[in-house]
Order: C-alpha cells, then structure tokens, then sequence
C-alpha cells in the first residue's frame, strides 16, 4: 500500500506514548453530526442528523446509513467519504464469509473485521486514519446487538450509544434511560 | 522525526491536523477557486444545462481547444471548474471507466453511479499521502432511464451530492447558490428553454457583466434527445437574446 517514498507510517507515537493521528481524527468525528444507537429487547434502532449544505442538494441522492447485509446496518459520524470506502469493504468481506460458508456473517465477525481495516489504515505506510466512527446495528443468532467501531480500530459492544457533536448531552439523555 | 504529531506536515499531506481537519483537501478547495472561473447547472423537468466562462487568456490561442465541457461518454457530460490539467486526467480515467463499465454491464453507465466512482477516486486521494487530491469540482449531467434529467456534483474531498434544481461552482460559488436558493423556492420544473435561460442569467447576475456567445460555454441533456451536446456560438446567442428580450 503506498508509494515506496511513504513506506513508513505516518501515524507515529508521541514523546507521551500517544497515536496523535488517531486522536485528530476522533476530534474530526467528534465535529461530524450526531449519530445515535439503541439496543432493544428484541431490535435495534439507529439514527442520524441529516443536514444538507444547501436547499438546493436532492435530498434523495445522500443515504447516511446503509446496509451491509439484509441483517446488518451501520451509520455514521465523520467524514462521509471515508465511511464509503467501508462499507463498501465491509459489503465485500460479508459476502465472502457467505459464499465460504453458507450462511450470513454473524454481526461480531463482521464488526472484527472492519476495526481490522480501520487498524491497518493507522499502521500502514502512506496513510491517514479514517475520520469516521460507526455504529454498527445488527440481529442475528446472538439477538439484537449495537457495536461502535473507532478510528483506532477498537469497538466496542453497547446497551445505547452517540457520536459526533453534543455527545456528551446524547449520553447523558441515554444514560438516564 | 515530529511526523506522528504533525510537526507541520500536515499541511503538505493528507493527515489530520490537531482539529481534525484536512489542510490539502481545504487548499485544493482553494485552487478550484483560484481558478478564476464560476459554473452553474441547472436541472428542469426535462433537460439539464450546465454553463461556466471561458476565459481565453491569449489571442494567439485557439479558442475551441479552451473547453472545460467534456463529453464522457455519448450520453453523459462532464463540467470541470478549478486546474485543467487535473480535469483532464478526470475526464480521462472517467471515459475510460465509463466505456468498461458499458462493455461489462451491457448497460450505459447512470450518472450518478459514474459521481459516485468520481467521489471515491477523489477519496482515495484524501487517504494516502503520495498522491495530492485534484483541484477540481466535477459537476455531472445526464439523462437516467428510471429516474430523468439527473444533475450531480463532486468535490476534491469526495462528496457527492444529486441537486434537484440548481448548483453551482468556482470562485463566486457562495454567491451563485444564494441566487439560486432565492430562485428555486417554489420547486419550479423548467422547460428546455427556461433551464438554458436560467442558468445563463444566474450566471451574469453572478459575475454582474453580460456575456457574448463567445465568452461562456454551454452543455444541455434533454429528455427527447439524450445526447450531451455542447451549444454552438450561434445557439448561445439566441439564448443570449431571448434573455435580454425579456428583461
């Protein structure tokens, strides 16, 4: 991946011990509308802002949450192109898993396997970390379950959870419920 | 070395800066702008026009080789505002992907699915640092089966947005969107001829200066011929006429 020029990471420790690209970018998700997710007893529900530029962009030709499978679902806060560029990954390695073995990717494997690539892009050569983080909604043989997944790569399963602006007072909302 | 905290390299490459943000997708922004030249499409209920200024810097020049209308395949136009040498190579990969995609599928490419692979190549940009994003803003038009008159646009960072009635780029964008949202208030469908109209007095509005033929380029799809088709001079100018007639 990458010219031979940037075969070093460009995502590289601090003095302190911290991944400061990473950090840019959560504060990057953190300045992206405001997504939210809830984990029911027998569902999922997730939501995002749509705020447009203009009166004048078709309303139509922007979908911010999308399917990965007939079963899963994901949106976003962040970088709206980058968050493309997972789905579509994400779509590829649902349906390989599929045709290897015969049945639709349970939601934790498909969510290990996009924090995966969410890791490379902070540890390959050449390349920036992506500026989103994602709600992943899904129901499958485990029952209903809501991950967020990182810029880091890391996730994390949760009862209810928000990104982008205002999350502090979306949580607090949640928590209270 | 202070690559990991940014150390000022941020602005030189595509990596966050501490707030998060892009500095070489914002400056691309900026060279689309330096380019000194506005664009506008208009979508009506048949037809879509795009126009934008032609600015031939030299008489010595060839005027029909300054165009920033290229048609991509028979059916679908593309406008690009910002660095002709990017828009080119734009165009290029565009044709390319559109023939293949037409040989693969036995179907011509729609226009919002060629937007959309010109929005990720330009994401793609954004991610890895060895190749700078193109200082250009695509603007896409077409006639779709399904869905009619179809007019897209995408920028350096690679968003991609469908408009329903007008947009607008270049150096006095902000203005022309200003204009335009006043205008398209009530949702109007434009015929063929009030699409061109609008398009090209938004424009002279815009930029306060009325246009010869020879100074603006125009692009139009129409439902009943869904050919991109550039105007000839002679065209613009009856356009041109009608619009001073009216006012």
């Amino acid at each position: 991946m990458g010219d031979s020029q940037y075969s070093f990471s460009l995502t590289t420790f601090s003095p302190s011990g911290k991944l400061v690209q990473i950090e840019h970018a959560l504060t990057a998700v953190g300045s992206g509308q405001t997504s939210l997710g809830i984990k029911a007893a027998n569902g999922v529900v997730i939501a995002t802002e749509k705020k447009l530029p203009s009166i004048l962009v078709d309303e139509t030709s922007v979908q911010k949450i999308q399917c990965l499978t007939p079963n899963i679902g994901v949106v976003y806060s962040g970088m709206g192109p980058d968050f493309r560029v997972l789905v579509r990954k994400s779509r590829k390695q649902a349906e390989q898993y599929h045709r290897l073995y015969k049945e639709p990717i349970p939601v934790t494997q498909l969510v290990r396997e996009t924090a995966a690539v969410m890791q490379e892009f902070t540890q390959s050569g050449g390349v920036r970390p992506f500026g989103v983080s994602l709600l992943v909604a899904g129901y499958d043989d485990n029952g209903p379950q809501l991950y967020q997944v990182d810029p880091s790569g890391s996730y994390f399963s949760w009862k209810a959870s928000a990104m982008g602006k205002n999350v502090s007072n979306a949580k607090t909302f949640l928590e209270k419920r | 070395m202070s690559r990991g905290s940014g150390g000022g390299y941020d602005r030189h490459i595509t990596i966050f800066s501490p707030e998060g943000r892009l500095f070489q997708v914002e400056y691309a922004f900026k060279a689309v702008k330096a380019a000194g030249i506005t664009s506008i499409g208009v979508r009506g209920k048949d037809s879509v026009c795009v126009v934008t200024q032609k600015k031939v810097p030299d008489k010595l020049l060839d005027q029909t080789s300054v165009t920033h209308l290229f048609p991509i395949t028979k059916f679908l136009g593309l406008l690009a505002t910002g660095m002709t040498a990017d828009a080119r190579t734009l165009v290029q990969q565009a044709r390319n992907e559109a023939a293949e995609f037409r040989f693969r599928y036995g179907y011509e490419m729609p226009v919002d699915v060629l937007s959309k692979w010109i929005a990720d190549k330009s994401q793609v940009y954004t991610q890895h640092a060895y190749m700078r994003p193109l200082g250009v803003v695509a603007m896409v038009l077409g006639i779709d089966e399904e869905k009619g008159p179809q007019l897209y646009k995408c920028d350096p960072a690679g968003h991609f947005y469908g408009h329903k009635v007008a947009t607008s780029a270049g150096s006095k964008e902000q203005e022309a969107i200003n204009f335009l949202e006043k205008k398209m208030k009530n949702d109007p469908a434009f015929t063929y001829e009030e699409t061109v109209q609008t398009a090209i007095s938004a424009l002279q509005s815009v930029l306060q200066e009325d246009f010869k033929a020879t100074e603006i380029e125009v692009g139009v799809v129409k439902a009943d011929n869904p050919a991109f088709r550039v105007l000839s001079t002679e065209e613009i100018d009856e356009h041109l006429t009608a619009i001073s007639e009216r006012d």
